[in-house]
């Protein structure tokens, strides 16, 4: 079984989509279209009645949304809990049971995520997306970060859930990069073409257990949300 | 001299509460909501009269406050040493605080603790501090950490200061955990256990049994997930569900329990789930499904009919009541022909009976009361 990204041409290119309950981290620049990707990814499985846990570090449920209506994607009605780690920085007062009064928290993070696990455990809970993973490391010591990061993975991986991991080109060092790499089962990269600078490219540098190509593909974003050419 | 950590249950384990002028471990696995647990101890210790000294390094002072506030707790002259605001961005306010975000974690380490002296030495009389949290800073070595933990506690005698430090495990090597945990005084485990979806928090000191636990709008209070009110047709068990909890609901018909009685009490630090069962024979199916897990049994008897007696210890013997903690409720004393307590303990054979009016609401808190000892019997 793969795990359908959704995307045009894409999931043709690894053996139909993501390997089941595996970790893949998705690199890029700013910009580029990580969260698109990400949101294309969560639809997919919204729309085969999966259920999903959507974790917001650079933007509210609501943007979220409401980009994902401009590509025609309708989550009204479907499974799915976000857990935002962003709003916070308003400082308005938070009401929502699953969004994160401190950003520096962990243990209040870990178990936010947990009972939005508990709350979908019985309820097809497939996938999950951390977007983008990076700006943790912002409140928290990269050693503690990781530690962390580290047992959500194996978590995540233990209750048979597919997650998509986006973290920021540059942002982190690269020993914190080679770390993630090592805790996750697969890498996508995104990039801009460093000569035709407007186009965007996508490459797959590791899955476990997929055969898949090394060479940059030009993707595109449209109507319907990112189509690899 | 022992000080009260305002949790009953954890001074009786730590044999009367925490030595003063001592440093404590709390040991916290991933889920337990750590913070607030020790926020309880904080408050009770602030309403003793001793000084508060918060060392935060991952909530704001402000949330903290909130969260205080909301469970009800106090926090009268709380002083804060603030690691975090400026990390966030926020101005701190604290006379303690980091003044900006410090990106290398020995100085930050080094800086917190020297504002943490230097708040032990201007602030007189007794101190309770919470360290919340250390695992900040266990990427400068738990040997580090550890060593500077040891010498704080002669700072500690000299200072009267009892030092609560939190740790959250996320999964550091034994070796590690072990050097922060001989570099204090007492540890105490906090974890959780997940039982069908439900995770439930515990305490636990030493190789003493688990004590489990939910914060809720009281406070921390402990936890017993389930206990079930058993007894023969009529004996008044729905009664008793209801003069127990407020709020309770039932499956019934024409005031008959078919399914089950459900009730939530939180009385006396004590969290507790109430299932009643049916008592007719035709319904002893669903008393086999009841009885799963249970952690005590009521079973509730009419003293006015002691030819339902014979029933009523076999709806005992069905859900195992012998061999987990029980009390009987002789019910309906109220009534004129109610045999006496002494001669149903007789016709009964078994201890621990009680006599009660659930009507009348007498005798039931009582009842409560002792099988909560026998099922938290630590000793």
């Amino acid at each position: 079984m793969r795990v359908e990204t959704g995307i045009k041409n894409f999931d043709d290119n690894i053996e139909g989509g993501f390997p089941e309950h595996s970790a893949i981290l998705l690199k890029g620049p700013i910009g580029i279209g990580k969260t698109t990707f990400c949101n294309q990814f969560i639809y997919q499985g919204l729309k085969q009645n999966e259920a999903s846990i959507y974790i917001l570090f650079n933007a509210r449920a609501d943007d979220i949304k409401k980009s994902m209506k401009r590509f025609g994607w309708e989550i009204e009605g479907k499974i799915i809990i976000f857990v935002d780690v962003y709003s916070w920085q308003s400082g308005e007062l938070i009401t929502d049971k699953y969004t994160i009064i401190n950003p520096a928290d962990l243990n209040e993070f870990n178990i936010k995520i947990f009972k939005a696990i508990n709350e979908l455990q019985d309820k097809n809970l497939k996938r999950c997306c951390i977007d983008a993973l990076s700006t943790l490391f912002v409140y928290i010591p990269p050693d503690l970060a990781l530690k962390f990061v580290s047992s959500l993975f194996a978590k995540l991986k233990a209750i048979k859930i597919t997650s998509l991991i986006t973290i920021e080109k540059d942002v982190l060092d690269p020993k914190t990069v080679a770390v993630l790499e090592s805790l996750t089962d697969g890498m996508v990269e995104l990039n801009y073409d460093p000569i035709k600078m407007t186009q965007r490219l996508i490459r797959v540098d590791r899955m476990k257990d997929t055969k898949h190509p090394l060479t940059w593909m030009k993707f595109g974003i449209g109507d319907n949300g990112i189509m690899v050419v | 001299m022992k000080i009260s950590t305002g949790i009953e249950k954890l001074d009786e384990v730590l044999d009367g509460g925490v030595k003063s002028n001592s440093s404590v471990l709390l040991l916290a696995d991933s889920l337990v909501d750590k913070s607030s647990f020790v926020q309880h101890i904080l408050s009770a210790r602030i309403l003793d009269n001793d000084k508060g000294i918060y060392i935060t390094t991952s909530k704001t002072p402000t949330n903290i406050i909130k969260n205080m506030y909301e469970y009800g707790w106090e926090y009268k002259h709380l002083v804060f040493v603030d690691c975090i605001s400026s990390t966030l961005k926020e101005k701190p306010k604290s006379k303690y605080a980091l003044k900006r975000k410090i990106t290398k974690l020995p100085e930050a380490f080094e800086e917190t603790l020297k504002l943490f002296k230097q708040a032990l030495k201007d602030l007189k009389g007794f101190k309770i501090v919470i360290f919340d949290s250390l695992e900040t800073f266990m990427g400068v070595g738990a040997e580090n950490i550890a060593e500077e933990m040891k010498e704080l506690k002669h700072l500690f005698d000299d200072t009267k200061t009892t030092c609560i430090f939190l740790l959250t495990d996320w999964g550091y090597e034994k070796q590690e955990i072990k050097k922060i945990c001989n570099a204090v005084d007492t540890v105490v485990n906090l974890g959780t256990v997940e039982k069908k979806l439900l995770w439930m928090n515990y305490f636990q000191f030493d190789e003493l049994p688990r004590i489990f636990f939910q914060i809720t709008q009281t406070g921390v209070g402990l936890y017993v997930p389930k206990i079930l009110i058993t007894g023969p047709f009529h004996s008044g068990k729905s009664s008793t569900v209801h003069a127990l909890s407020e709020k309770a609901v039932s499956v019934d018909r024409l005031g008959t329990t078919i399914a089950l009685d459900h009730g939530y009490i939180e009385k006396k630090g004590i969290v507790c789930d109430i299932f009643g069962t049916p008592g007719q024979e035709r319904f002893d199916w669903i008393l086999k499904i009841l009885s799963r897990d249970t952690w005590g049994v009521i079973l509730v008897v009419d003293s006015t009919r002691p030819e339902t007696f014979k029933r009523a210890k076999e709806m005992l013997k069905e859900v195992k009541g012998y061999e987990i903690p029980f009390v009987i409720f002789a019910n309906k004393q109220d009534l004129g022909n109610a045999i006496k307590l002494e001669e149903i303990k007789k016709r009964l054979g078994l201890p621990d009976v009680v006599g009660t009016s659930a009507t009348k609401n007498e005798g039931l808190e009582e009842g409560l009361k002792l099988l909560f000892d026998k099922i938290f019997k630590v000793k």
